[in-house]
């Protein structure tokens, strides 16, 4: 099976300027080589820590921010390379849910307008159909009908991320990029959102690609998961295999630092001292090592490629060599 | 004096019946609504709950930081070491803030001044919890008094140091930065040493890791246990993430609009949930064992607490509501165990 979405060397690095005549100093390198194939119907997760670049990624793979190098390939077409009104028609396939659904709605838009707006730009109904639709939308995600003439301030933070993922499902997209879609919510409200997303990805054929920094819900809803570090995936594998057997030191501490709910639950923990590098002035080698308590010489010299060392389970680390070359 | 310097009797806070209003353009909004809690010495207690239950509200009471008005105690007490925090004068409390409760925040940015530098600001705060307000510098050239500038410099000592223990590396070298040269995770460790330098008998810590990623919030977890150990220090821990709550506390409340509906050690909590609202919310969090699509979250959403539901606050969401739960008065706090304490009409 083709993948849906595979991205190639993809690169998005900001430019940094200064001095007297506002010169390009140096770049902030938020999405640095990054590989990555997405099958239809597969909900991919992608972990990391504020600052890797996961959200940078997102943007970069809808082209709402242009990638610096590389292929995005969505259904076998590059659409780096599209025109400004083939992009469009790519848009119908491709939609995105924001972290934070008190300010990606539009306060002085009704629910409404706010749902029916992708469907008129793209000409996908008219007059009364355009109503007959939205309140089909809202019924999906869970609202009532006479939510549809309210305006966003009247919903709670639960409620509005449906509205927001009402408005991404309206012209029935093939690929949806759930930005943290659950990290403003409660807990409560948060398990009612994903099973939302679970219940619609079944009914619509949807493929997600899912960024998040909580590993139990990236856990619960995806099936195959990516960790980033400063710019660079480390380790993809399926969900089963990045909980029971991480390979890449970075995962391994990651699992050991999330806080299960669980008195019972005693891990061997691994605190990583420092924090996350900067993306300015990566340093040579694996980006990890002056962090990693497994690092030894090779690792400040050379930069690991992400290579498969069997069962899909690809890993950046020289630790874990690629299988044929065992 | 002597009360503080003695072992006393007791425990460290004791809150009954506290209500809470802030009066609102709309109406009486009935933020807390008879909050029983107990912090005994030693405690680790997680106060869990989601936004707008009241957690942040109940723990600002214990220092009287509620801004009256709006708010306004109307009934309850608490009690800080056997005394009346309600009835002190405001010199008393200010004395009892800098001395024997510190607080940290969720949000360091926000905490720290950003147009001092950390060292002005950790001085000042070490002077204020000395009580030498006299050597804070604040009328004119006083800070070139010789008096003056020896306390300054005493209190850089203990900076330097309390900033050394709270894991900062080459503090000789940054303590004159300024809080944006700063991570995250560092600012809070900044806040968490001003909050030690007095040290006080109660930490409260308000949502500490919640602006944190993981391994930055492992690491600060790792700090509050080590000076819960070292300085026999209690800490009231507000937080809505139930896996912190495992990780470090020894006890658990957890509150829904406005009242502690179920006390308990962590292992009644966690293992044996008796109010459906504890049980709904454990439920809801993914784990280790939860399926695709098993998830429960809770149906409806909090309450609007101008017009909260009469009667158990909760059971317009309560799956076993049953008819004297929508009456007056609420349920009363039940004992189940010495430890264990559930507000609920099923275990009358």
């Amino acid at each position: 099976m083709d993948p849906l979405l595979d991205v190639r060397h993809l690169k998005k690095y900001f430019p940094i300027r200064g001095g007297l005549w506002q010169r390009h100093v140096n770049d902030v390198h938020a999405v640095d080589d990054v590989d990555l194939a997405i099958m239809p119907g597969e909900s991919f997760g992608l972990v990391g820590e504020s600052g890797s670049g996961k959200t940078t990624l997102g943007k970069t793979i809808l082209r709402l921010s242009e990638p610096t190098s590389g292929e995005i390939f969505f259904e076998g077409r590059d659409i780096c390379k599209a025109t400004h009104d083939e992009m469009q028609g790519y848009r119908v396939d491709m939609q995105m849910v924001f972290q934070d659904p008190y300010s990606s709605l539009n306060p002085r838009m009704k629910v409404k307008d706010i749902v029916s707006e992708s469907l008129l730009i793209h000409k996908r109904t008219k007059g009364r159909e355009t109503l007959e639709r939205v309140r089909e939308l809202i019924n999906l995600v869970g609202l009532m009908d006479d939510h549809l003439h309210r305006f966003p301030h009247e919903f709670s933070g639960g409620q509005r991320q449906r509205i927001g993922i009402a408005r991404a499902i309206a012209l029935h997209p093939r690929l949806l990029v759930l930005d943290e879609p659950t990290s403003a919510l409660d807990v409560s409200v948060q398990a009612q959102v994903l099973n939302l997303l679970l219940d619609l990805q079944k009914k619509l054929d949807l493929t997600y690609l899912f960024i998040s920094h909580d590993l139990g819900v990236i856990r619960y809803v995806c099936n195959r998961v990516g960790l980033m570090y400063l710019g660079r995936i480390v380790e993809i594998a399926p969900v089963e295999k990045i909980f029971d057997e991480p390979k890449h030191p970075y995962t391994l501490a990651l699992l050991s630092a999330m806080p299960e709910a669980d008195p019972d639950h005693k891990v061997q923990e691994i605190v990583l001292e420092g924090e996350i590098g900067s993306p300015i002035n990566i340093p040579r080698g694996c980006r990890f090592a002056s962090r990693c308590p497994a690092q030894f010489g090779r690792c400040h010299v050379e930069d690991p490629p992400l290579v498969d060392t069997g069962d899909k389970h690809m890993v950046a680390c020289h630790l874990h060599p690629a299988k044929d070359a065992t | 004096m002597l009360s503080s310097l003695l072992p006393s009797e007791g425990p460290l806070v004791k809150i009954r019946d506290l209500r809470l209003n802030f009066n609102t353009f709309d109406g009486v909004s009935k933020v807390l609504a008879g909050v029983n809690l107990t912090v005994e010495k030693g405690d680790v207690l997680g106060l869990v709950g989601e936004t707008g239950c009241g957690k942040t509200m109940t723990a600002l009471s214990i220092p009287r930081l509620i801004p009256c008005p709006p708010g306004e105690i109307v009934g309850g007490e608490i009690l800080f070491e056997g005394e009346d925090v309600l009835a002190k004068s405001e010199d008393e409390m200010r004395e009892l803030r800098a001395s024997r409760i510190a607080m940290i925040f969720q949000d360091p940015t926000t905490n720290l001044n950003p147009v001092f530098t950390i060292e002005e600001q950790m001085i000042d705060a070490i002077l204020c919890r000395m009580g030498e307000q006299s050597a804070l510098g604040l009328t004119p050239f006083s800070r070139w008094q010789g008096s003056v500038r020896e306390k300054r410099t005493e209190a850089r000592h203990k900076a330097v140091e309390m900033l050394k223990r709270v894991g900062i590396s080459q503090v000789e070298d940054r303590i004159g930065s300024y809080p944006h040269e700063f991570s995250g995770g560092m600012r809070q460790r900044v806040l968490i040493a001003m909050a030690m330098a007095g040290q006080p008998h109660l930490l409260i810590a308000d949502e500490p890791t919640t602006a944190l990623d993981v391994s930055i919030q492992a690491q600060i977890l790792r700090l509050v246990k080590e000076l819960v150990d070292e300085f026999h220090l209690s800490v009231l821990l507000i937080t809505h993430n139930l896996g912190v709550v495992a990780k470090i506390c020894n006890k658990v409340a957890v509150m829904y609009a406005g009242r502690v509906v179920e006390t308990g050690t962590i292992r009644e909590i966690f293992k044996a949930p008796k109010h459906p609202y504890t049980v709904g919310l454990l439920n809801a969090i993914p784990t280790r064992a939860s399926r695709r699509g098993e998830l429960q979250g809770i149906p409806g959403s909090i309450p609007n607490l101008l017009s909260p539901p009469a009667g158990c606050r909760f059971h317009p969401r309560c799956a076993h509501a049953m008819p004297q739960c929508a009456a007056d008065p609420a349920p009363g706090m039940i004992p189940l165990t010495r430890t264990h304490q559930v507000v609920c009409h099923l275990f009358d």
